[in-house]
């Protein structure tokens, strides 16, 4: 069977095309869909000393967890350490902005929270920041998922969204998880 | 399991294709054996830290957890006996062009070197980390860790050496599938070009695994982002020129019509099945591959089992499959006779491609549910989780499914040597030739000096400011913590 | 990439004309990605979060402030601990003078630590052999500042510097770890073992052994534990659980005695001792 170079030349060059046309496709889906969701990931190159966050500053034990700042503004903090979360629990409001800040005292941590734009690293000397919003009441887990050491796997935290109206700041503009 | 059974396969592989597509001996084959037995002795080196409770930071380090020495500085063996070989490829293709003046190299041999050529670029980032960084920390003479840095210099390496991985499994495609099916290559510089691609492609698009990170910025994500969708383009390029020649083939056994030739191939011989389920379950990676590559949907599934099962399917199916294929394909001129049972190859095979989709279909809707990877255990009570057992189940049987495919290719390269089978001696190995073999090849595609230029611009824009601002805005370090002591 | 049969004398000039045209295709769509990555793209991404366009290419190439720079709290909080990991104190227990502390020890700590650093009392004194100079330091230095509350402790610390404590460290981490009799420990409730070695997923419990065990890699001042006396480790869980002692960081250790049961702590109690 002989085959003819011409058409072999012709059909490479037709791929070519379609290749090229696949790859622009893909291209503009994938930067669409980096943006049109607003998923924003942590790219705020926002340095911490590790060795000295429970001192002093924005990451102490007394100021971490939820809390309203004076423009209403949202903002919860979080310390991933081997191997919890430091708060456990944490309380936002449903339908309102919320600011993630995730900051680790020893090594890598990561996390992620179902169903929303929350997954990040947590990596040591970094504040990782993430904004996002819930749009359903609930209790939502949030696992460790990077490998941290030895008690990696049961390093685990909830998100509990509450409807804004069950959002009731304290005098600081702090609101902590019920004990149960 | 990815450093070793990988490196050692493309160095066999690479020692094979150099003596039988050039036709020629390999240069300093002593230096080949202490390359290997380097590679042993790492190996031996790693496992026993890992084992013994001495390395629990797996096979991605995650300083600051620092392991004993031992398993870093077995690593480095590894990686050394594998420099070895890429100077023996680089030298055999030169001694062959010297020999043969204007003669355009063996496509396996040219693609063998161009994969030496990117692992020699690959291993630079993980070196300097652990050479720099790692290895002083781990013999305790720096107390900390620039944590941002080690992630960016890893990131170097750990994109391009799938490609590294994989280009033994496109050699498969390109050289020897067509062969095996009875057909011709289509067209020999479409092959060239898309090692190239792979060449230039591969490397600058590694912080598309820190997209997830806090130390890189907005902009570095983006272009290595969309530096790795380029990378589609090899590989489109692969899928037509192979199903071309696959095309070819069918056709010239006599099957007619638009799709006719696919019935017409000869799945019955191994080399032609393993390239069918191969570009099977390529389609499902990389389709996964391109929802990890995207910047804003890669939050979807950051180290969840997703990202799993997709390097399971690319990796360990689509890759590992024409591994097998290419040690059946060759042990007949390496044991001096022909197989004893093709039929059994023949399952064990399909066994490895069904246990993998069984395995890695689960992952990929548990991930996409929030199963993160690398954890030992899993709250089952929880009510977000109960519905998961199921799909494990489904998961842990696949998995079994490759390990009985496992212990059958084993047993398969074995029973060359026990059973004492009939078989002719078989014809050496031969590689496809192209459908116009006189085609002239630009000397670019040639060689490699042009390439290199390019993917040496192409790293400098990628990385020198994401690996320059760690000396330059000096963050805080994180303390070594000890895994061993 | 076209199969045009040429004469073979200008296969030379196709080489390069060849290679130019590949370079210069590079090079454009080098061109396009760089716009598309440092402009198009964190433009259209800034616009989202209120950056204006000049901000966000300059946060694209990782130069300018944080995208937020978020308020301090204003609320005063005293550390639970002040034992910090930074540069100086790791020198300064590195560099502790084990001999200075064993002459130390035998003046002033032999009466209860013993002079190998084994207890008189397990319930309240621990075994301070098998310890990290680090562990020891940091509760020698909380205890110092009251930051974990010991009266007995604090008399004696407040006569000693903190180089004497640094040396302390030193002398007690040489010290041969206290022989106790695995044997007994077979003994232990099945759940203690399980909590011990494996942790509680369901409780997000991780195992002891995670941090305690001497070749963890957990926290950089964590006690090993192996060779500790029972009745000593159940009085601190039992402190945990109460908050009457609460210098671990970020509550770590408050929040797992917490989650215990008194029966799972006193599980170890019950166990035969060594």
């Amino acid at each position: 069977m002989a085959i003819d170079p011409l058409s072999n030349a012709r059909s490479e060059r037709r791929w070519a095309f379609a290749m090229v046309g696949a790859a622009m496709m893909m291209l503009f889906a994938i930067v669409w869909a980096s943006l049109s969701p607003h998923m924003n990931p942590p790219s705020n190159i926002e340095n911490v000393d590790p060795n000295t966050l429970h001192i002093a500053g924005e990451f102490t034990e007394d100021n971490l967890g939820t809390q309203v700042d004076a423009k209403g503004r949202v903002t919860t903090r979080i310390v991933t350490s081997q191997f919890s979360f430091a708060p456990e629990c944490v309380v936002v409001p449903q339908d309102m902005q919320v600011t993630f800040r995730f900051v680790s005292p020893d090594v890598i941590h990561g996390l992620l929270v179902v169903g929303t734009n929350i997954n990040t690293m947590v990596v040591p000397g970094y504040v990782s920041q993430v904004h996002t919003m819930f749009d359903k009441p609930g209790d939502m887990l949030m696992p460790c998922h990077e490998f941290c050491g030895l008690g990696h796997s049961q390093m685990v935290a909830h998100v509990r969204v509450v409807p804004i109206a069950d959002f009731k700041p304290d005098e600081n503009g702090r609101v902590a998880c019920a004990e149960h | 399991m990815g450093y070793v059974l990988t490196t050692f396969f493309i160095m066999g592989f690479g020692y094979f294709v150099a003596e039988s597509a050039l036709r020629q001996p390999l240069p300093a084959p002593r230096l080949a054996w202490l390359g290997f037995i380097l590679g042993i002795v790492g190996t031996v080196m790693v496992v026993a830290t890992v084992l013994t409770g001495h390395a629990s930071v797996m096979f991605t380090f995650y300083p600051p957890l620092t392991a004993s020495p031992i398993f870093y500085l077995g690593l480095v063996l590894v990686v050394v006996g594998s420099w070895i070989w890429c100077v023996l490829m680089l030298v055999a293709m030169m001694r062959w062009k010297r020999a043969n003046p204007g003669q355009p190299v063996p496509l396996a041999m040219y693609a063998t070197a161009a994969n030496a050529v990117l692992w020699l670029w690959t291993t630079i980032g993980v070196a300097v980390e652990l050479l720099f960084v790692v290895i002083p920390a781990a013999f305790g003479w720096t107390q900390t860790v620039d944590v941002g840095l080690t992630r960016t210099l890893f990131s170097w390496t750990l994109h391009a050496i799938v490609y590294f991985w994989l280009i033994p499994a496109y050699i498969a495609f390109y050289t020897i599938a067509p062969q095996a099916a009875g057909g011709r290559l289509f067209s020999d510089l479409m092959a060239r070009a898309s090692f190239i691609l792979f060449l230039l492609c591969g490397l600058p698009v590694g912080l598309h695994h820190l997209f997830m990170d806090p130390e890189h910025s907005t902009g570095f994500k983006s272009i290595q982002m969309i530096l790795t969708v380029l990378v589609a383009v090899p590989t489109l390029l692969t899928v037509f020129t192979v199903t071309a020649s696959m095309e070819t083939a069918g056709r010239l056994r006599g099957g007619k019509g638009l799709f006719g030739w696919i019935g017409a191939l000869p799945w019955e011989r191994p080399m032609v099945l393993a390239t069918g389920l191969s570009f099977f379950m390529l389609w499902f990676g990389g389709f996964g591959g391109l929802i990890n590559m995207s910047y804003g949907m890669n939050a979807m599934v950051h180290n969840t089992s997703w990202v799993s099962a997709h390097f399971h399917m690319i990796f360990g199916g689509s890759v590992v499959i024409m591994y097998f294929a290419i040690a059946y394909h060759i042990w007949p001129s390496l044991a001096g006779r022909a197989a004893p049972s093709v039929a059994l190859q023949r399952i064990q095979l399909w066994l490895w491609a069904v246990g993998m989709m069984v395995m890695s279909m689960p992952w990929h809707w548990l991930g996409l549910n929030g199963q993160v990877r690398r954890v030992a255990q899993f709250d089952y009570a929880d009510p977000s989780m109960s519905w998961w057992t199921p799909w494990m189940a489904v998961s842990l049987a696949g998995g079994f499914v490759l390990v009985v495919s496992a212990a059958l290719f084993i047993w398969n390269l074995v029973s060359f040597h026990v059973e004492r089978s009939a078989g002719v001696y078989p014809a050496p190995v031969k590689y496809a030739t192209a459908l116009h073999p006189d085609q002239p090849v630009p000397a670019a595609l040639n060689g490699f000096a042009l390439w290199n230029v390019f993917v040496l611009i192409l790293m400098a824009a990628a990385y020198s400011y994401p690996i320059a601002q760690f000396f330059i805005l000096n963050p805080p370090q994180a303390v070594v913590h000890r895994v061993d002591r | 990439m076209s199969t045009d049969n040429k004469p073979a004398t200008s296969t030379a000039e196709a080489s390069r004309a060849f290679a130019v045209t590949v370079s210069a295709a590079i090079f454009a769509i080098a061109v396009m990605v760089g716009l598309l990555g440092f402009v198009v793209m964190p433009v259209l991404e800034g616009q989202t979060t209120g950056l204006d366009s000049f901000t966000a290419i300059c946060r694209a190439f990782g130069i300018g402030i944080p995208a937020e720079q978020n308020a301090r709290s204003s609320k005063p909080s005293a550390p639970a601990s002040s034992t910090a990991w930074d540069s100086a104190t790791r020198n300064d227990v590195r560099r502790g003078d084990a001999a200075a502390g064993a002459a130390l020890a035998q003046d002033t700590c032999a009466a209860c630590h013993m002079p190998n650093g084994l207890s008189a009392d397990p319930a309240s004194v621990p075994s301070t052999t098998g310890l990290s100079a680090r562990a020891i330091y940091k509760q020698l230095h909380d205890m110092k500042r009251g930051e974990r509350v010991n009266e007995a402790m604090k008399g004696m610390l407040d006569e000693l510097t903190d180089q004497n404590l640094t040396d302390l460290a030193a002398y007690y981490s040489r010290l041969p770890r206290r022989n106790h009799d695995i044997r007994a420990y077979n003994e232990v409730t099945p759940n203690a073992v399980v909590l011990a070695t494996k942790g509680d997923v369901s409780r997000a419990l991780p195992a002891c052994e995670a941090c305690h065990n001497p070749t963890a890699g957990g926290p950089l001042e964590v006690p090993a534990l192996t060779g500790q006396y029972p009745a000593y480790i159940v009085t601190q869980l039992q402190a945990y659980a109460a908050g009457t002692r609460k210098n671990d960081l970020y509550g770590r250790m408050r929040r797992i005695a917490g989650k215990l049961t008194p029966a799972e702590i006193a599980a170890y109690y019950d166990a035969p001792r060594p």
